[in-house]
């Protein structure tokens, strides 16, 4: 199942990649009528509320997705290493200074934190980005953390110490890479859902501006002529389903790939 | 400096008057308190006791590796004559764990890093305290392996630890441990987590390669039958505290301290005990928190009289390198 994700995830990057390439149409110019239905003349998906093509918007489209999904997930997921597991390993008031702070986000749901930052910020692509990055580190920091404070007590660190390894050793070849595997596993499910904040955060017009595509954009746009063009919003709406899904099983797969006790020979 | 081995047959280990204590929230834990003893080049010292007699932080301090709450608060460790307590945290790393004093740990399965292969684990030691790199290293790791008796050394270097068994665990831990050829070998309990069958084999090991190495071992167990064929020389804990030492011979033939004689009553044996008959000593063990006034025993003891609630018994000479700390022995006299 996770290869089939993997497959299609990569599908759909290339896709994107090549949009300039080989999208039928300019994502910005009306090439049909208003609301055109799929598989009529020159739009095979149809065209939208300004007339442009869907699929080609789409293909732009899943660009900024992707980015705004991928990104800030690596992104936070980098620096909550670093804050979960030191606040982890050091112990001690400066975890309770971190951990405390961290904890004054979680008082607030995700996509609220979200909203703030992008709302303080001129809207656009970097803000989506920013507002995911500043809400997501809370979140990963803490999984950090506590794997941490299991993986330090485990009988071989303790080995490893009386075996002479200096303190450098005992965090990067003992912490750190018992720390990534689940870490990783985590945030490649976060990219799909924050694919869908990242969408959510552009429906409300707090991210990406038109005339961009934007797949969550697009949703936002076509809903006003829900009832007459459903098209343009089931589309892009299947696209996130689809992405934020494979995501989440390439999460699965990873978790099972990199736990080396599952691990094949 | 160290000195030269086996120049004199004095102690490759003297631990003079140690205490370990833990600063707990209730009190003063006096994990180990006011030990000395010594290992003799080439000798084997066992350390027997209950859990929470101190066995173990007395092995973690020789090891430098007591962490906070713990603190060693006196004594001195003399690892041929150099008080290790005296050394840097960065000596301790770089010239005696893992190089001089190798440890062996009780659980053979939580002990080895998931995330790397055996053979990897194994040769740390000399990426660590040799400087070669992991391939340079791999040759004389794999003859190591082989030394402690892993079949198939050359293919199972590239395993991962959950790909062992227990035993065979337990050897790769062992290789570890050895593969600087330390003076001293500390063990653990190295086969309580193991089936008896594995446990005579890896005692075996143990016993030769330390005639290989021509190295000491302090093995750490509560096991007396572990004791009875491993042991020169023994050393009975309680709460803390040594009760009583001496040779093997000294130990089970002539047992003086009453826990000892207690501890050698529990040992269960197939052939008399079919009856379900087994001896206990009664109570739990004292944990040494403020341990107040007496001897640290008397709760436990069958034979206690009114000293023993008074005073704190001494380890005192019975015979010529015997010791133990009663009253009763000290009224023989």
């Amino acid at each position: 199942m996770s290869l089939v994700a993997v497959s299609f995830i990569f599908l759909v990057v290339l896709l994107c990649l090549l949009a300039p390439y080989i999208s039928p149409h300019d994502p910005f110019e009306a090439v049909a009528r208003r609301n055109t239905a799929p598989l009529t003349g020159n739009v095979f998906l149809g065209a939208d509320v300004d007339g442009r093509d869907i699929l080609t918007r789409l293909l732009w489209g899943g660009r900024i997705s992707l980015i705004t999904g991928v990104i800030p997930t690596v992104l936070a997921t980098a620096v909550s290493l670093l804050i979960g597991m030191s606040a982890g390993y050091v112990g001690g008031w400066f975890d309770q200074l971190l951990m405390r702070s961290l904890d004054i986000f979680f008082a607030f749901p995700l996509v609220l934190v979200a909203i703030v930052v992008a709302g303080v910020l001129t809207p656009g692509l970097f803000t989506v980005m920013i507002a995911i990055f500043i809400a997501l580190i809370p979140y990963i920091a803490r999984l950090v953390r506590t794997t941490t404070l299991s993986v330090k007590t485990q009988p071989f660190i303790e080995a490893a110490r009386a075996s002479g390894a200096r303190e450098s050793v005992i965090i990067f070849r003992y912490l750190l890479p018992n720390t990534v595997a689940p870490v990783t596993v985590y945030a490649t499910t976060l990219i799909g859902m924050m694919m869908v904040l990242g969408s959510a955060l552009s429906f409300l017009g707090l991210g990406v501006q038109p005339p961009t595509a934007d797949w969550g954009l697009m949703i936002s746009e076509g809903r006003t002529v829900l009832r007459r063009a459903p098209h343009a919003t089931i589309f892009p709406g299947i696209m996130i389903v689809l992405v934020a899904l494979a995501f989440g099983f390439i999460g699965d797969g990873l978790r099972d790939a990199m736990d080396p006790r599952l691990r094949s020979r | 400096m160290a000195c030269e081995p086996n120049v004199d047959y004095g102690p490759i280990l003297r631990v003079v008057g140690l205490k370990t204590y833990f600063h707990l929230r209730d009190g003063t834990l006096q994990a180990v308190d006011d030990v000395s003893f010594e290992v003799g080049t080439g000798k084997t010292l066992c350390i027997v006791g209950e859990s929470g007699s101190g066995k173990s932080v007395t092995a973690l301090s020789i090891m430098g590796l007591i962490d906070p709450p713990g603190r060693i608060e006196a004594g001195g460790i003399y690892h041929h004559g150099e008080d290790l307590l005296e050394l840097q945290e960065d000596e301790l790393e770089g010239r005696i764990r893992g190089n001089r004093i190798g440890m062996i740990f009780q659980d053979p399965m939580s002990s080895l890093n998931p995330s790397f292969t055996i053979g990897d684990q194994v040769a740390e030691g000399l990426v660590l305290h040799r400087g070669l790199t992991r391939n340079q290293a791999r040759q004389e790791t794999v003859d190591v392996l082989r030394l402690v008796g892993i079949p198939d050394a050359e293919a199972r270097y590239d395993l991962y630890p959950h790909q062992f068994s227990g035993g065979m665990r337990q050897r790769a831990m062992i290789a570890a441990a050895i593969i600087c050829e330390p003076d001293l070998l500390i063990a653990d309990e190295p086969t309580t987590a193991l089936d008896v069958t594995i446990q005579a084999q890896i005692l075996r090991l143990l016993a030769e390669l330390k005639d290989k190495l021509n190295s000491s071992l302090l093995m750490i167990t509560h096991d007396l039958g572990v004791v009875a064929s491993m042991a020169d020389d023994v050393l009975v804990m309680n709460a803390g505290k040594i009760v009583e030492s001496g040779t093997v011979e000294q130990m089970f033939d002539s047992p003086s301290h009453p826990y000892t004689q207690g501890l050698l009553n529990c040992v269960i044996d197939a052939e008399t005990q079919r009856d379900g008959s087994f001896e206990v000593i009664p109570g739990v063990p004292l944990v040494p928190i403020n341990p107040g006034r007496g001897c640290r025993f008397k709760d436990r003891c069958t034979r206690r009289f009114a000293r023993c609630n008074r005073e704190e018994p001494v380890l005192l000479p019975i015979e010529r390198g015997h010791y133990a700390a009663c009253h009763l022995c000290d009224s023989a006299t």
